[in-house]
């Protein structure tokens, strides 16, 4: 029996193809009103509200390859579970049986947690964990300006 | 859990938190009957709630102790400390053994050590020493202390005896109530829009029926000041049984009313400040006698409400702190450039104590005489949107003030504009507004509150530099406390005050410094709440 803890969810980033597990993921959205968030990295393009919470995008395009996101791509709002995160990707191309897949083997990309083998090629699983700890690192690194006095008024 | 083992849960933490506090009371003022029988009714409670649940062993250690309660009832023992010990270690038992019933964890206890204790425990004589005076800390009971505390308590059973509601139901009481207010404030904006004579007087109804409604759930959310408070009177007394020191533990206000999301946060900077003034605040009694003070030293708590902010101090007589050896010990350690060290005024280097890092390093904490976990106490702070504040004078004592909001999620702001940014800033961070002409402000880092020199940020350069600012020829700024010190945060313009419901950010966004949440405003718009003591 096929039930969400086995199925992905197959998107694509500037031609390459990632997957996420299905329950990981509440809903995919077209692109939302979005509000910018103070100095942050330019990969977070702004902050959505979802049912009533307040959830900040990822461009993954952005953080993964520094390029600029697709504005026409889709957003993958993550299980409240997981993160208060939406994922901004390029297209999102279908929802696959892990169970069906043959072949996959490890990466050593940093958030990839293997590389799967399916019908139309390779699938990149991405793992949702090791891409908070690392945005968790990158957030808590970020030091608003310190106290110098020596910033004048505009 | 079924709902009757929740109930026996419930009911015999709050027996077993009066039993503590009566123990503590007695020990100071063994005569009161009123609150030897107390003591015995709580300890008969647990034991017969236990015993229809079929906890024989929570039911027996109740048993024994009630027992001992009947022997001091009828003048057969005197209650010493002897006694308040022994009650106190049951009363330790009694709460871990609830924890394991919780838990479903079954004969984890062997309880017969200390049922033996208190079943053959020996009375002291009558004529022996007072038991007043063989107690270790506070021997001087204070009226107003018991009296508002019998007070609030009679108020929260009045409480118990209506219905009990769970925690969870309250949080989501709030949370829809935060809901409307968002929803109120985007009605409104459809009512600009529409400029309809019948709608904006719905709407004004609405708001009325709103206020209501947010006073009704903030009572009911309204818990007692002694309901964190109650634990410090035992806390104190095992600490200086500890240290070998005296003291006498006041408490005023303990029956101001605060919601219970800032209570449940306020708890443990509480047991910091204080665990803090008793291990290292307060000297010996040889000490203390040595430079003319009373051998016992003093701890005193104190709450109360001042407009929307709740005030709570915690105040020691004891050796206060150098600010020479906090200064040089910053320098020494890094924390601090020399030159820097000058200009510091006593606040703020009071406020040292509280940078990560500063208070855990051990000869820090031997020449400054605080301890661990200020930055604790100051990170929770400002995550409530509260502020701390530190007074001392050396030889005289040092005062901690913590100021904070009266409810957590529902707060009044100040909208302000910075470049393509609104943002929101709570109002009890915001000492004064304040307009200046632009031109009159180029080139200036500092303006003056009367004598008070006050530097001056732009938020603008903060959030995004490349964005201009506003081409008015007037600038905005609020003044704030930060770290001890005023100062003016210029924004490009003001928005107004409005209520508004706080929403948390969660994983990731909560780690970013600087913002304590965020806003849905009227119009759909999301605004950051500043956390302008950790954007600095």
């Amino acid at each position: 029996m096929t039930n969400d803890t086995n199925r992905l969810l197959v998107f694509t980033i500037q031609g390459i193809k990632y997957a996420l597990s299905l329950r990981d993921i509440a809903e995919v959205l077209e692109p939302p009103p979005i509000y910018p968030i103070p100095y942050v990295p330019h990969y977070f393009p702004g902050i959505m509200n979802f049912h009533g919470k307040l959830v900040p995008v990822l461009d993954l395009a952005g953080f993964f390859n520094n390029s600029q996101r697709n504005l026409h791509g889709h957003v993958l709002a993550l299980d409240d579970g997981v993160a208060n995160l939406a994922l901004w990707v390029d297209t999102i191309d279908n929802i696959g049986r892990s169970d069906v897949i043959g072949e996959e083997y490890e990466s050593d990309e940093t958030f990839v947690e293997k590389v799967l083998k399916m019908a139309g090629g390779e699938v990149k699983m991405l793992s949702a964990k090791k891409l908070l700890d690392k945005l968790e690192e990158i957030l808590s690194a970020i030091s608003p300006q310190p106290l110098t006095g020596k910033r004048n008024v505009q | 859990m079924s709902k009757y083992k929740e109930l026996f849960i419930s009911e015999s933490r709050e027996h077993l938190l009066s039993m503590n506090e009566m123990i503590v009371l007695l020990e100071k003022d063994a005569s009161d009957k009123e609150k030897i029988d107390s003591l015995f009714r709580f300890a008969h409670s647990i034991k017969g709630m236990a015993a229809s649940m079929e906890y024989s062993d929570i039911a027996e250690l109740a048993h024994k102790i009630e027992d001992l309660m009947d022997k001091v009832r009828k003048g057969g023992l005197i209650f010493d400390s002897g006694v308040a010990d022994l009650l106190l270690e049951g009363a330790d038992i009694l709460d871990a053994m609830i924890l394991d019933v919780e838990h479903d964890v079954t004969g984890n206890r062997d309880i017969s050590g200390l049922v033996q204790k208190i079943a053959g425990y020996a009375p002291q004589k009558l004529n022996s020493t007072s038991p007043t005076q063989s107690l270790g800390p506070a021997q001087h009971p204070s009226p107003t202390i018991d009296d508002n505390k019998e007070a609030a308590r009679r108020k929260h059973s009045e409480g118990r005896k209506t219905v009990r509601v769970k925690t969870e139901i309250l949080d989501q009481l709030i949370n829809t109530t935060g809901e409307l207010i968002t929803n109120k404030h985007r009605l409104m904006d459809v009512g600009k829009e529409v400029s309809s004579v019948r709608l904006n007087d719905a709407l004004k109804e609405n708001t009325k029926l709103l206020r209501e409604l947010y006073n009704a759930v903030i009572n009911v959310r309204m818990m007692p000041f002694a309901t964190v408070s109650d634990r410090f009177p035992r806390m104190v007394r095992d600490l200086a049984k500890k240290s070998g020191k005296e003291v006498v533990f006041t408490a005023e206000g303990e029956g101001i009313e605060l919601d219970r999301g800032i209570l449940e946060e306020l708890a443990d900077p509480l047991i910091h400040i204080i665990r803090n003034a008793v291990d290292h605040g307060l000297e010996n009694n040889d000490e203390r006698l040595a430079c003319g003070k009373p051998a016992k030293g003093s701890i005193k708590l104190s709450a109360r409400r001042e407009k929307d902010q709740l005030i709570i101090v915690v105040e020691d007589d004891g050796k206060g702190m150098d600010p020479v050896k906090l200064l040089s010990s910053a320098v020494e350690k890094g924390f601090l450039e020399p030159e820097k060290a000058k200009e510091l005024s006593l606040r703020e280097i009071f406020q040292l104590i509280c940078m990560p890092g500063f208070s855990t390093a051990r000869q820090v904490t031997d020449v400054s005489g605080r301890g661990v976990g200020m930055d604790t106490v100051s990170s929770t702070l400002q995550s409530l949107a509260g502020s701390l504040a530190i007074e001392s004078e050396q030889g005289r004592g040092s005062r901690i003030i913590l100021k904070l909001p009266l409810t957590i999620n529902i707060i009044n702001v100040l909208l302000a504009k910075i470049g393509r940014f609104s943002v929101a800033v709570p109002v009890t961070n915001i000492l004064h507004t304040l307009e200046f002409k632009r031109s009159a402000l180029v080139d200036q880092k500092i303006f003056y509150m009367g004598d008070e020199a006050v530097p001056i940020m732009s938020l603008n350069q903060f959030f995004d530099s490349s964005v201009p600012s506003s081409d008015s020829e007037f600038i905005s700024i609020f003044v704030s406390e930060v770290k001890g010190r005023k100062v003016g945060i210029a924004v490009d313009r003001f928005l107004g005050q409005q209520e508004v419901f706080v929403k948390p950010l969660g994983r990731p966004l909560a780690r970013l410094k600087g913002v304590a949440g965020g806003v849905i405003l009227g119009d759909g718009e999301i605004v950051f709440v500043l956390d302008v003591a950790n954007l600095l």
